[in-house]
């Protein structure tokens, strides 16, 4: 078995070259410790591809380069194809150099050649020149695929490790890498790689190596080489400047770009209203409403096939079992919580088609660059746009569409403010109380807890921006695609990938999650209480949950919400729309009798001060499963912690203000 | 000189300096924008600008292209 590693610039065509040597032999994960996406796959059974995440260069900014850089530092692939955009080949070179610097059996597949005139002369010298193998290749036309895959055999088995070496600064890395062999705890490091970076004092690399025992003697010698280099090269970084010099030596011999010029075509139009400054913003709109209307409407009817066919089976399975315990364990524990998951199927296939749709047609580049002049006011970066809108719908697929935001703390501050965009399953609680309490004004209640929410999302990004944080969300520059219609085989190949990696890892926590309010509805201090327990309010009072309820309502006391509330904010927790459902088995009660019996136990600004908390406290489980599953078990907390905090003083507040003016 | 933030739409320029850390320095580097690079600014309305930097249109927030100091060149 051959390691294959693939690596490129942003929008060379690394995906498209990745899908056609692997067909449907597609493996994605995260890389170990980050949620960025790991794509492996195979072809001809013995070369295993592995997709390294898009970057312009070797560094360690962004975690996507961090991934990249790790990879490197720690692995050694038998082969590294270097996929370069011929139309921006001195662009695509930066990287290329680096690749060789620090030693690699390197293949460069040349790709959009469809795009230019190619001069075959000029080829073989830049592979004279760099001492490795070109393949020109257009994966759009699929031109030259069987040469490259030959290629690819052929140099797994032939190696040809290239070392591009600078003749006036090889001297030092070697001193470096002495250093560094001194220490065993390096030895699984490339050693040659860390020396480079180091020379060009890079924090991270630096991080490594700090805490090993060659540390001092090693700082000694990178401040006295440090010295030499600063003369030398006027303080500029010295490996920039040779890889720029090299470049545009390479430029004169094989490359003259003056002939590409993308003059005023469909894209250029198309972007002269997006970035008008005054109305591109209201292209935005239109777009983020279809995205939004297409992931959930398109969904909602698959998700209610899929909640009835869930219904007709634990039925069944109710008739069929005759031990009421094992029945009910079955039927509303086990089925009821797969079927919790499942739903969410449909929602992401949507979601999914939806964004690769965008990407595909360049939109998905353009429209953060827009929203990022407003956002950045609240310390969000602009790709905090999609994830913002599509919380309105569902925090799930919000949170996960937060995966394109490449820097860390933009990514974590995003997903952590995404659970106060009210999603739509808190919808039926504020129609439910605006109805009862507020029928005169039902749509502008409603409307105010929409802003509420957005509004508490707002300022709460800036305050952790400014606490937890404390530096701006990254600047922007981004690479700007054609405009043009996107293909959907690769859409659906990635989309089920990623449909799998959330059943793996947040399912299981969904799935868990309802087996364990099952039990403790079903189950009382006195034992099992009969599946009648989810029609019947007698029974329910016996209940854990119920004891539960009765518990936390001291705390709910200054509200004068009883257990029975209490409880039915518990069951919340499992998904905001059971906060309806179980407020009506708690008082025994249905349809237009539960308008009615709510304003025995609510006034109306107690019933808004309900609305606000339900708006507000811990999202459901599923939302948490995902935060865990991108954010890891520490943030999940610190989101239900600080939204429960929020929630309880926020209705307080307005629970106290309210009555103060109206009453 | 000017920044990039001022030059009009249509017209092309040369980068003379980029101001930044090395991180974002490094960043703009290896997209293509690059001291004595012959760029043009395709748009530059109050939005963000986007500008052709050999065959690839690359879109700046407006505080990058601060940042950016070039010199226009005549017709
Ligand atoms: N003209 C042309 N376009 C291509 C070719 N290969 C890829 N593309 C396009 O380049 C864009 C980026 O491709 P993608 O595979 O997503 O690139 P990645 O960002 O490197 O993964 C897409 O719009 C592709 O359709 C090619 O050989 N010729
Ligand atoms: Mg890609």
């Amino acid at each position: 078995m051959y390691e294959i590693a693939l690596i490129g610039n942003p929008n060379v065509g690394k995906s498209s070259l990745f899908n056609l040597l692997t067909g449907e032999n597609v493996y994605i994960g995260n890389w170990p410790g980050v949620t960025v996406e790991k794509k492996e796959g195979y072809f001809d059974n013995n070369y295993k591809i592995i997709d390294l995440p898009g970057v312009y260069s070797l560094s360690t900014g962004a975690i996507d380069e961090k991934v990249t850089m790790e990879y490197f530092l720690k692995n050694k692939p038998d082969l590294v194809v270097n996929i370069v955009d011929a139309t921006t080949l001195d662009r695509n070179l930066y990287l290329t150099l680096q690749l060789l610097e620090m030693g690699n059996n390197l293949l460069m597949a040349l790709n959009k050649i469809d795009l230019c005139k190619l001069d075959y002369k000029k080829i073989k010298e830049l592979e004279n020149i760099l001492n490795i193998k070109i393949v020109p290749i257009s994966v759009k036309k699929k031109v030259g695929i069987e040469d490259l895959k030959k290629m690819i055999k052929e140099l797994c088995k032939n190696k040809n490790y290239v070392i591009l070496k600078y003749p006036k600064l090889e001297k030092y890395i070697e001193e470096i890498i002495d250093i560094l062999k001194e220490d065993q705890n390096l030895k699984e490091y490339n050693l040659r790689l860390l020396a480079i970076k180091l020379l060009e004092n890079d924090d991270y690399i630096i991080n490594i190596v700090k805490d090993t025992d060659i540390w001092n003697k090693l700082e000694k010698k990178l401040n006295k080489i440090n010295e030499e280099l600063k003369k030398e090269y006027n303080g500029k970084n010295p490996f920039e400047v040779e890889r720029l010099k090299l470049i545009k030596k390479i430029k004169e011999i094989v490359y003259d770009n003056n002939e590409i010029y993308v003059e005023k075509d469909l894209t250029y139009h198309i972007d002269e209203v997006l970035f008008n400054g005054y109305y591109g913003i209201l292209v935005v709109v239109p777009l983020l409403w279809m995205l939004f209307t297409f992931t959930f409407t398109a969904s909602k009817p698959f998700m209610d096939i899929i909640e009835t066919l869930i219904n007709i089976f634990s039925n069944f399975i109710k008739e069929i079992v005759t031990n009421k315990f094992l029945a009910s364990l079955l039927a509303d524990g086990i089925i009821g919580g797969v079927g919790a998951v499942l739903v969410f199927i449909p929602l992401l296939l949507f979601l999914y088609i939806g964004i690769s749709f965008y990407e595909g047609t360049g939109l998905l580049a353009r429209i953060p660059i827009l929203a990022d002049m407003y956002l950045r006011k609240f310390g969000l970066p602009g790709k905090a746009i999609i994830p913002l809108i599509l919380g309105f719908g569902c925090n799930v697929p919000a949170i996960l569409a937060a995966r394109t935001i490449e820097n860390e703390k933009d990514r974590i501050l995003t997903i952590i403010i995404n659970p106060l965009c009210s999603c739509s399953a808190r919808l039926p609680i504020y129609v439910l109380f605006a109805s009862a309490f507020f029928s005169k004004n039902q749509g502008l209640v409603i409307l105010s807890l929409y802003t509420l929410g957005i509004s508490l999302a707002l300022i709460l990004s800036k305050i952790f921006r400014i606490v937890l944080f404390k530096e701006e969300p990254e600047e922007l520059t981004y690479e700007l695609p054609n405009y043009h219609i996107p293909s959907f085989r690769e859409i659906f190949v990635n989309t089920w990938e990623r449909i799998k990696h959330f059943l793996r890892k947040a399912g299981t926590i969904i799935l868990f999650g309802s087996i364990l309010v099952w039990f403790l509805t079903v189950f009382g201090p006195s034992g099992f209480l009969g599946e009648d327990v989810f029609k019947n309010p007698e029974l329910i009072k016996m209940s854990f949950s119920a004891k539960i309820g009765e518990f936390l309502s001291v705390i709910f006391s200054p509200f004068g919400w009883g257990w029975k509330e209490t409880t039915a904010l518990f069951y919340g927790l499992m998904a905001k729309e059971l906060v309806v459902s179980s407020l009506g088995i708690l008082y025994g009660v249905s349809g237009d009798k539960l308008l009615n019996i709510l304003t025995k136990y609510f006034t109306p600004v107690s019933a808004y001060a309900y609305m606000v908390f339900t708006l507000i406290y811990v999202p459901c489980l599923a939302t948490l499963g995902v935060i865990k599953q991108e954010l890891g078990l520490k943030w999940t907390i610190f989101v239900m912690l600080y939204l429960i905090v929020l929630a309880y003083f926020v209705s307080l507040t307005i629970f106290i203000i309210g009555n103060l003016i109206f009453c | 000189m000017t920044t990039l933030a001022e030059v009009e739409s249509g017209k092309e320029v040369i980068i003379k300096e980029i101001l930044a850390g090395q991180g974002l320095r490094n960043k703009l580097l290896s997209m293509g924008l690059r001291e004595g690079e012959r760029v043009k600014v395709l748009i530059n309305n109050r939005g963000p600008i986007v500008v052709l930097v050999g065959s690839c249109r690359l879109g700046l927030g407006r505080g990058m292209a601060n940042k950016i100091l070039v010199e226009e060149l005549g017709e």
